[in-house]
Order: C-alpha cells, then sequence, then structure tokens
C-alpha cells in the first residue's frame, strides 16, 4: 500500500500500559491529524454484588484519561477520541468499518510463553478482525 | 457402586485429598498438653499485636467511624466509586452469611458453649486486624483510568513491600495471595456456602425423607445457574435484589433469634454461664479450654474474615483520599458480624440445649442445628430461615467470586476469556459442593482461609507504620477541619 496516501488511521491504545510509539507513528503516516482516530476500549465490568460507577460514568473518566494522554504526546486537538465499552478487538473492528479506516497502527505488548499462550494477544486479535491492514509495531524496550 | 449415589460418589473422591491438605495447613505445636495449630497462634497473636499497637483501636475508633460514615472526611470527587456506608453494606454483605448461622453451630458443637467466648473475643481483636487491611487496601489500591479500582492484600503486598525495599518479596507475597484467594474463593466462598445451602433445605423439607435427599449435586446445579446468571450472563438484576434482600434477611435473622431467645428467656442465664463457664473450664470441648478457644477462634475467623484480607478488595473501592477513614469503616464488620450475630446464634443454640436436653444429642450439625433450635421453638421459623440461608449463600458466593476473580486479573489481567474461564470452574464447585459432605467441605474451606492468612498477615505486620501513619494524617486531618470550622 502506499503510505503516503493514508487518510485514516486507527490506533487503539491501552491507557493502563500506554506506549506513544503507535501514535505517533500514525500521526506520521496519516496526511492529516482530522484523520487519526485513537480508541480506547474499557472491558465489561463482570457481575457481581459490589455497587460500582456505571458505563456513562466510566466513559467520561476514561476520556479525561485518554485527553490528558493526548495532550501529554504533544497529539493536535484534531486527533479523533473513542471510548468504548466491550472487546477490544470486536470495537476496534467495528470503528474501522464506521470510519472507513484505510490502515491500523498498534503497539504489541510483547508478552511471551505461557502467559502469551494462554492469553493471546490483543493485538493478535485486532489484526485478525481489522478489516484493513494493520501495522504491528514491537513494544518499547524498557 | 450400583447404590451409592452421585453425591456419595463425589465425596469419596475428594474427601481424602481434602483431609490431607487440612492436616498440612494445620500443623500442630503441642501448648500445655494440647495441639494449638500454629497458624492459629499467630492469628490470634498477630490481631492482639495490632490491638496494643493502634491503641484499642476497636474501641477509640469507633466515634471518629461513625463521623466517617455520615461523610464527615469524603467528598464525592475523591477517587473511587463508592461512598463508605455502601462499602461497609457490601462487606457485610459477604462477611455475614452461613458462617454466622451454621458456623456457630459448628463451633459450639466441637468447641462446647465456651467456644462462643472465644469467637467474641476473637471478633473484638479481629476489629484491629481489620482496620489494618482496609486502610492498606486504600492506601495501595489502583485507581484505573475509567475509574474504577482495584485494591486488597495482592496491592499491598507488592507495593508495600516494594516501597520498604523488598520488591521481590512483595511481588512473590502478592502472587502468592492471588493464586490463594482465588482457590480459597472455592472453598469459604463457594462450597462451604452451597453445602450449608443444600442442608438447611433439605432439613425444611423433611430431612432423611426429604425429595431431596442424596440431590445435593441437583441443588448445586440450580444455586449455579443463578449464580452464573450475574457472573457469567451479567445479569446483574440477580445481583442488585440479592443485594436488597439481604439487609431485609438479616433483619428477620436478628428478630427471629431474638424471638426464641426471649420465648426461652428463663433458660438465657443458665446459657450465658454455659458460655462462660466452658471458656474458662473447656467442658464440652475437645482438648478443654485451649481446644474451646482454637475452635471458637478458627469459626470467628471463617465468619468475619478478619486476617484474611479478603474484605480489604471491597473496602479499598470507597470514595476518599484519606486511607485511615475506610479502615475505621471495616471496624464495624467484625462487630456487627461476630459480637452481634454470631453472638446471637450462640445464644439461641444455648438456650435450646438448656430448654431441650435431648437438643445436642439430635445429631444435626451447622446449620441445621440452629435450625432445630429455631423449630422447637417456633415450628414455621426453619422455613424462612431456610430462605435466608439460601440466600445468604448466594450472596457470598457472588462476593467471593469477585474477590476470586480481582485474583485472578491480578495475575493475567482482564482477558474476557480467561475471567469466563474462572467462572465456569467458580460455578463447577457450586455443584461440588453441595454434593459432598460437610466434613470434607469444612476441611478445604478452613485450610485455604489459614493459608491465606500467612503472607496477609506477615504483610500486614511489616507494614503497621504506614497503617499507624495513615492514622495520624487523619486525626491531623480531623484537627484541622475542627479549628478551621471553629474559627
Amino acid at each position: 500500500m502506499n503510505f503516503k496516501s493514508v487518510e485514516r488511521v486507527v490506533v487503539p491504545v491501552d491507557l493502563e500500559d500506554p506506549a506513544p510509539e503507535a501514535l505517533k507513528t500514525a500521526l506520521e503516516i496519516c496526511t492529516d491529524p482530522q484523520g487519526v482516530h485513537v480508541v480506547y476500549v474499557l472491558p465489561v465490568l463482570p457481575g457481581s454484588m459490589m455497587p460500582r460507577i456505571g458505563d456513562d460514568k466510566r466513559i467520561e473518566n476514561a476520556g479525561k484519561a485518554l485527553r490528558a494522554w493526548l495532550d501529554g504526546c504533544g497529539a493536535p486537538d484534531t486527533v479523533h477520541m473513542h471510548m468504548e465499552v466491550g472487546d477490544a478487538a470486536q470495537v476496534a473492528e467495528a470503528l474501522c468499518s464506521a470510519v472507513d479506516a484505510q490502515l491500523v497502527v498498534i503497539t504489541s505488548h510483547g508478552r511471551t510463553g505461557l502467559l502469551r499462550a494462554l492469553l493471546g494477544s490483543v493485538a493478535d486479535r485486532i489484526a485478525r478482525l481489522a478489516p484493513c491492514p494493520v501495522l504491528l509495531l514491537k513494544p518499547p524496550e524498557d | 457402586m450400583a447404590d451409592v449415589s452421585i453425591d456419595e460418589q463425589i465425596n469419596q473422591l475428594l474427601a481424602p485429598g481434602s483431609r490431607a491438605f487440612f492436616e498440612m495447613v494445620f500443623v500442630e505445636v503441642p501448648i500445655f498438653g494440647v495441639g494449638v495449630p500454629v497458624v492459629v497462634a499467630c492469628l490470634v497473636g498477630a490481631a492482639v499485636f495490632f490491638t496494643l499497637y493502634y491503641r484499642f483501636i476497636n474501641v477509640m475508633g469507633l466515634p471518629m467511624a461513625v463521623r466517617t460514615l455520615q461523610g464527615e472526611f469524603s467528598g464525592d470527587d475523591d477517587p473511587g466509586e463508592i461512598s463508605h456506608f455502601q462499602a461497609l453494606t457490601t462487606a457485610i454483605s459477604g462477611t455475614v452469611g452461613i458462617g454466622n448461622i451454621g458456623g456457630v453451630a459448628v463451633a459450639i458443637a466441637a468447641g462446647g458453649p465456651g467456644a462462643t467466648f472465644w469467637m467474641i473475643v476473637a471478633g473484638f481483636l479481629g476489629m484491629a486486624t481489620k482496620f489494618a487491611e482496609c486502610t492498606l487496601g486504600v492506601r495501595y489500591r489502583t485507581v484505573h483510568p475509567d475509574g474504577t479500582v482495584s485494591g486488597g492484600p495482592m496491592f499491598y503486598l507488592s507495593r508495600g513491600l516494594e516501597e520498604r525495599g523488598w520488591p521481590q518479596a512483595g511481588r512473590a507475597l502478592g502472587s502468592f495471595y492471588a493464586v490463594g484467594i482465588m482457590i480459597g474463593c472455592l472453598g469459604v466462598g463457594n462450597m462451604f456456602q452451597a453445602n450449608q445451602a443444600y442442608v438447611q433445605m433439605r432439613a425444611v423439607t423433611g430431612g432423611a425423607d426429604s425429595p431431596l435427599d442424596g440431590y445435593g449435586w441437583a441443588v448445586g446445579m440450580v444455586l449455579a445457574v443463578v449464580v452464573g446468571g450475574v457472573i457469567l450472563g451479567g445479569i446483574q438484576s440477580i445481583a442488585a435484589v440479592t443485594e436488597k434482600l439481604v439487609p431485609l434477611m438479616a433483619g428477620l435473622y436478628f428478630a427471629g433469634a431474638v424471638t426464641v431467645i426471649a420465648m426461652n428467656i428463663t433458660a438465657l442465664p443458665e446459657a450465658c454461664l454455659a458460655v462462660l463457664e466452658g471458656a474458662m473450664t473447656g467442658k464440652a470441648a475437645a482438648g478443654g479450654a485451649i481446644g474451646s478457644l482454637i475452635i471458637g477462634m478458627q469459626r470467628a475467623v471463617f465468619s468475619n474474615e478478619a486476617g484474611i484480607g479478603s474484605a480489604a478488595i471491597a473496602h479499598s473501592a470507597v470514595r476518599t483520599r484519606l486511607p485511615a477513614t475506610e479502615g475505621l469503616v471495616a471496624l464495624f464488620e467484625p462487630f456487627i458480624d461476630t459480637i452481634v450475630i454470631c453472638t446471637l446464634t450462640a445464644l439461641v443454640i444455648g438456650v435450646a440445649t438448656v430448654t431441650w436436653p435431648d437438643f445436642m444429642e439430635s445429631g444435626l450439625a451447622g446449620v441445621a442445628m440452629t435450625s432445630d433450635a429455631f423449630g422447637r421453638t417456633v415450628w414455621w421459623f426453619p422455613y424462612p430461615l431456610g430462605i435466608a440461608a439460601v440466600l445468604f449463600a448466594v450472596s457470598t458466593m457472588l462476593s467471593w467470586s469477585y474477590y476470586g476473580l480481582k485474583g485472578w486479573s491480578y495475575l493475567i489481567g482482564p482477558s474476557a476469556r480467561m475471567q469466563m474461564a474462572y467462572k465456569l470452574v467458580f460455578c463447577v464447585f457450586i455443584v461440588i459442593g453441595a454434593s459432598i459432605k460437610l466434613d470434607a467441605v469444612l476441611d478445604f474451606s478452613d485450610a485455604m482461609v489459614f493459608v491465606l492468612c500467612v503472607p496477609n498477615i506477615l504483610g500486614l505486620l511489616i507494614l503497621a507504620p504506614v497503617v499507624r501513619e495513615e492514622l495520624v494524617r487523619l486525626q491531623q486531618h480531623a484537627t484541622a477541619k475542627e479549628t478551621k470550622e471553629a474559627s
């Protein structure tokens, strides 16, 4: 594909373990920062006896955290933010279709061994489900 | 094998392993000729230390705990998910359960009436332990970007010990605890509850002649479907209904127990005397006074969870910037659970023993014994008690499934697929718990609970100065607030 003409990029991020590489790469590749869609997917909470804050409030809080992180990374205000509760791969797939994304840029967690065998990788699943090409970045070294 | 029921087959398969595990955990040392389990001695010793080190916070902290519950020290903008009051009611829903009805009967059957006295003492001392673990739960919790909170012993062990310069030991203990709570919740928070719920349902439907006799697995499956509906299907409405019914049931149980005692009031002085006499002499207890003490303390921990660290997981979700506030609120938990409710159950059994001399020879155990005391006073009392027992069991199982899941998430992150696997295992154990005999369930549950105490108590001792620091910070905050209001 021609990286010089990419106009719409989806960047899934994990704010629990944020790595700015994927965002920076997306901003470099995309012809216009307005075409960068950053998505933060919140896990579905298990049913329990615990009273808890609702999903609306969680999304509001996540929005504030994502904004602060984007500002910290020096991202322009025009970058689109998406916060949703659900399965990361399915949400990313739906967003790609909705914005007609040409590319997904994501950083792998770099899990190895037993944990990877047990859990697989969110990045792998996003890559499998995404309706467009995926650029998978290696995790930053410590 | 053809005439052996499914329940019996499951029991025969699992009981030997359960017993071996119990004997491994409760290694005994002889004190005055009586074998004292090391782990129980450490737990009691630590609770005495905390009571002294925090300068009788069990009593002295209560006025400030009331002010905290009234919302004096925390605001709506503080980090966290729930109010102090919600955190307390949630934690009480998790602790007030079958242990208060069936566990007390187990204690008295094995430790004589004197075990009641030691349960109350353990409840009092446990308040200081609970104060420490809930303060640390808030201090070292993680507030996620969406505002939800994760906390509990896994977090304070790993981070607290890292602060003290032992990061590897902290990580090891935190992970050990997380594994322990994952497995432990299958005992006290699952099989014991399912087992006792079935026992009570069988008792109220005719005992040995009950159509449910030998069908523990079927009752277990129904319970598993209900619990699974919430934790697997996310049917939050079941949890919401249970959450509202549990305080109502606790109130009804309280009223029922008071009625039974009132209707046998003439037997009360003798019942109280038996408790005091039993505590000092060990009358009717295996192992005399020390045997009575051990059993009382053991059952108290099982009921109010002080020292296990589990309640800190629920308490850490509170909205506050001052960790010690939640420690103070948590003081009420062993107080309500053990000093109030367990004592009531003990008195119900006590007056029944005095009024009906054949009561203790009935061969009943656990919740069935308490139910018998209720039934001899008012014939229909066992029926609402049966409903309460099932509801308590469901609410406790739901609370503990959450604790187990937090341990699971701590170890491997919030993977939806792996969480699903854990929830399925949890539901399978409900069926097993309802199928096997009480002894086997108790052995496993007791042993697991006390395994959890080991890393938790160790962490609480190492981090005791941090708790005191937080208490001083709260006291300074309160003083500054009062000065500001006065001027």
